[in-house]
């Protein structure tokens, strides 16, 4: 080495002086050896009369071989500098570092070299804020090195590396690593970092966190032509955003993620052979997997269990983000449920829910489940299904009561499938579903096969459950062969009957689209037949009447439960033999409706003897189209349509003139008679 | 060499080509319409816009046959067409945007969101955590129904080319039916109403 051959030489020649010297000084401009240069170097043998001589060392400047040539050091000094053989060292050195990375800094350090084993230690190293210390050992070719930064300012590495994928980042961290290898080679290494009160966000705003405490250890050992990891994180305070979910961390309920597995650097291989979350009281979490990492991630094999304590937060934190502007947005789930996963080539391959004893609730939707439990199968592939099974003690919907029951059906690929026929008592009767089929098909329309029958559903406890002023009494029955579903829209084929008023009222043409969200839509065809006045009349207090009724309302469409259009008509059935009579009130009112008053005119002179006239036929139609009535009546007028057309005695004609009424102010006309059960001036 | 009818050739000149042109006034008037109905809870059931309905179907179609049908001939004439708002799509996507705005409004005055210079919503400055998914939910859904009930407002007019003009004529209303407080885009610079 040269510099040692230079320091003998000029021992040699004053080793042994004549007169009284007290400091020696060498300056060698530069010093090269293996890539590496140090310019400018003084040393100096001081205090010569005294036992050992002391020794100090500087240099200007020191470049080092590539990749460390990025550093460049500076002012180098050595205070107490021991040379000896087989032992060198300086104890107090100090030196200024200039970097790309690091800006001009400056540092204190130590090196000893005794015995083919070489420590150096630097510190008072003062990077991005923080104090950094740097202990390296060496011996033989087996090398360790401890590296502790502390109180490191985040926002000034940011500043530094400004990276374009960060958009701000605030925090500090304290870092410790311990690496150890052999000659070039890395073979361990352990890494903790306590980063606090980090905040961040990216470039898109879809990853933040406020004030995280984030605590992180890594494990690194090579095991022959394998690394061996093991990870340990902890999240203890803060609140953090990975979108769409917000999370805010409590101190009683930190989350913990542990892992170990294996690294495979030839094969890009990474087996997990351990992976547990834990967040404290929620839920927690474990897993095995399999990735591969040639040119992105990919996912090959990995089974999760899942196990959540708390459903009530974790639908929460984790569900209701999802959910956000979605029909079910604000529902709340308590219980707990144990799920199992399979995944293959990142796919879902398996899925096993498990759960008991849950409660359901959606204001928005109008529903509540009790005591929900089952057991869910599901599988990618329709010929690899089992059979799964659902319960209830209670369930409403809409405020529409259903009967505890249990649904069996299998769930796999995109499909649903009832496996026996399901009865759901419903309003004192009952719903059968003898077959159902869901076939979901992302490309094209969904198949839907449903055979169902209504049985003898009462109206009075329908009414009770939707909150009809007026409760109804009959039943309601059906049978529906079957239904499909085109553009988001559900048609039930077939129809229902209900027994009401003596008479019936047959639905068909059922159709709907978007109920759950803000802007539903419902088409349906209405017949009635033979209904009594006297009872329709007694129900709704437009004033008692006496006869029967027929009719029907085609084409109805509703937007928001709020008629569009509709062509109806109903009037006195053909051919009716009951008696028709009817009451001043009702002959007020039915004027009323078609804008004219006839309070004057039976209030006054013979007309007011009676408490009520005959009829012929009566009889009202509405054509809705742009929110106008086109209306019709009983029979054609000479310039109207007649609403009301006299017989017996006394009789008393109603002849409408207005033809074109706006369907508004039809609606306000009869929700005064029936809310006031009063006759209204039009 | 035949001589043409000195009627004929009155005819001839006489002759006009209508072109419909991007009804301007009747588009603000509408969109002021729509956004009080939105910002108002106003009914918007088809009943409630008797008032300023919509040119029948019937007349838009004569209107575009003329339109085209006499394109070729000498003259022109302008017309400026009313504008349709009465289609069950367009229903839906106010039903929508109503029943939203309750919760944008609350955004809206904490100032976390705003209208942009396109006259949709973007973020106002940096949206707390613990509600910016809700936010940007809230901005990606109504920003997509706007641009939909502008293509809607312009297909219902049978003038899918008219979507440029009708964006440009809400965006100014959105502005104007800001209320104090809320931040807007000013040529790009934010600004609070």
């Amino acid at each position: 080495m040269r510099i040692k051959q230079f320091l003998l030489a000029a021992l040699l020649l004053f080793g042994s002086p004549v007169w009284a010297i007290n400091n020696i000084q060498f300056q060698v401009e530069t010093l090269d050896a293996q890539n590496w240069q140090l310019a400018g170097v003084a040393l100096t043998l001081s205090e010569l009369d005294s036992t050992p001589i002391k020794f100090s060392l500087s240099a200007k400047k020191l470049t080092l071989p590539a990749p460390l040539d990025a550093l460049q050091f500076f002012a180098i000094q050595c205070q107490s500098f021991i040379w000896q053989e087989k032992n060198i060292r300086c104890k107090q050195g100090y030196a200024q570092l200039k970097s790309r990375l690091f800006g001009k800094q400056a540092f204190r350090f130590t090196l000893q070299i005794k015995n083919k084993r070489a420590v150096f230690k630097l510190s008072h190293l003062k990077i991005f804020g923080g104090n950094i210390k740097l202990t390296l050992q060496e011996k033989r070719g087996y090398w360790t090195a401890k590296l502790q930064a502390k109180k490191i300012n985040l926002q000034k590495i940011q500043k530094f590396l400004a990276l374009k994928t960060i958009d701000s980042v605030s925090g500090k961290g304290t870092v410790s690593a311990q690496l150890s290898g052999s000659m070039s080679q890395l073979e361990q290494a352990i890494l903790s970092a306590l980063i606090s009160e980090l905040s961040i966000q990216d470039a898109t705003g879809k990853l933040a966190s406020e004030a995280l405490t984030l605590h992180s250890e890594l494990k690194l050992k090579k095991q022959g032509k394998k690394w061996q990891w093991q990870i340990e994180q902890s999240l203890s305070k803060g609140a953090v955003y990975v979108e769409p979910v917000y999370l805010e961390i409590q101190k009683k309920q930190p989350i913990s993620l542990t892992a170990a597995g294996s690294l495979d650097t030839i094969h890009k291989k990474i087996n997990l052979s351990s992976a547990q979350l834990n967040h404290q009281s929620i839920a927690h979490a474990k897993a095995q997997a399999v990735i591969f990492y040639q040119d992105s991630l990919m996912l090959q094999q990995a089974n999760i269990q899942f196990y959540a304590d708390n459903l009530a937060a974790i639908s929460s934190i984790y569900i209701a983000p999802f959910l956000e502007g979605k029909p079910f947005q604000d529902i709340i789930l308590q219980g707990s449920l144990s799920a199992i996963l399979a995944i293959e080539n990142q796919a879902l391959h398996q899925a096993h829910l498990n759960f008991n004893n849950l409660h359901v609730a959606s204001q928005q939707q109008n529903l509540s489940i009790e005591q929900l439990g089952g057991t869910l199968y599901w599988n990618r592939l329709w010929e690899d299904k089992q059979a799964s099974n659902l319960h209830w003690q209670t369930l409403n919907i809409k405020d529409i009561p259903f009967a505890a029951t249990q649904l069996d059906f299998s769930l796999a690929a995109q499909q649903l499938q009832l496996l026996k026929p399901a009865r759901l008592g419903l309003l004192d009767g009952t719903l059968s579903i003898e077959k159902f089929h869901f076939k979901s098909n992302p490309d094209d329309e969904s198949a839907v096969t449903l055979r169902a029958r209504l049985e003898q559903l009462s109206l009075s406890k329908l009414s009770e459950a939707l909150h009809w002023q007026n409760t109804l009494s009959g039943t309601l029955s059906g049978y529906i062969p079957s239904v499909s579903y085109q553009q988001k829209k559900l048609t039930l084929e077939g129809g229902l009957k209900m027994q009401l008023f003596d008479g019936e009222i047959r639905i068909s043409q059922l159709a709907a689209s978007g109920l759950l969200t803000d802007f539903s839509q419902f088409y349906i065809d209405l017949e009635f037949e033979n209904l009594d006045l006297n009872e329709v009349t007694k129900k709704f207090p437009v004033g008692r009447i006496q006869g029967r009724l027929s009719g029907f309302a085609h084409n109805v469409y509703l937007e928001n439960w709020q008629p569009i259009g509709f062509y109806a008509w109903l009037g006195t059935p053909e051919e009716d033999s009951s008696v028709h009579k009817i009451s001043h009130r009702a002959v007020r009112n039915i004027a009323s409706l078609g804008g004219s008053s006839a309070a004057d005119v039976i209030s006054r002179g013979v007309l007011s003897w009676f408490d009520d006239f005959g009829y012929d036929r009566l009889g009202i139609g509405c054509y809705l189209h742009q929110g106008v009535c086109q209306m019709t009546g009983a029979s054609a007028a000479r310039e109207g349509y007649y609403l009301i057309k006299g017989g017996g005695i006394p009789s008393i004609d109603i002849i409408g003139f207005n033809t074109r009424v706006n369907w508004t102010t039809l609606v306000n006309r009869l929700k005064r008679i029936t809310a006031n059960n009063m006759v209204v001036e039009p | 060499m035949k001589k043409i009818p000195l009627i004929g050739f009155l005819l001839l000149t006489a002759c006009v080509t209508i072109n419909i042109y991007f009804p301007a006034a009747a588009t603000e008037k509408v969109a002021d319409e729509i956004i009080k109905g939105i910002q108002e809870n106003q009914d918007i059931s088809p009943q409630a816009h008797n008032s300023h309905r919509s040119l029948p179907e019937w007349k838009v179609s004569v209107f575009r046959a003329i339109d085209t049908g006499l394109s070729l001939i000498i003259s022109s004439a302008h017309a400026e067409a009313n504008l349709s708002v009465d289609s069950s799509v367009i229903r839906k996507i106010r039903a929508g945007m109503k029943a939203r705005f309750p919760a944008l409004k609350s955004y809206y005055t904490q100032g976390v969101l705003g209208i942009n210079v396109h006259g949709l919503l973007s973020p106002h400055g940096k949206v707390p955590l613990k509600i910016r998914n809700t936010v940007n939910k809230l901005i990606t859904a109504e920003n997509n129904d706007r641009e939909s009930l502008y293509t809607a407002i312009a297909n219902a007019n049978g003038h899918p080319e008219w979507h440029a003009q009708i964006k440009a004529t809400f965006t100014r209303s959105w502005v104007k039916h800001a209320q104090s407080g809320w931040w807007y885009q000013d040529g790009g610079t934010w600004v609070q109403k």
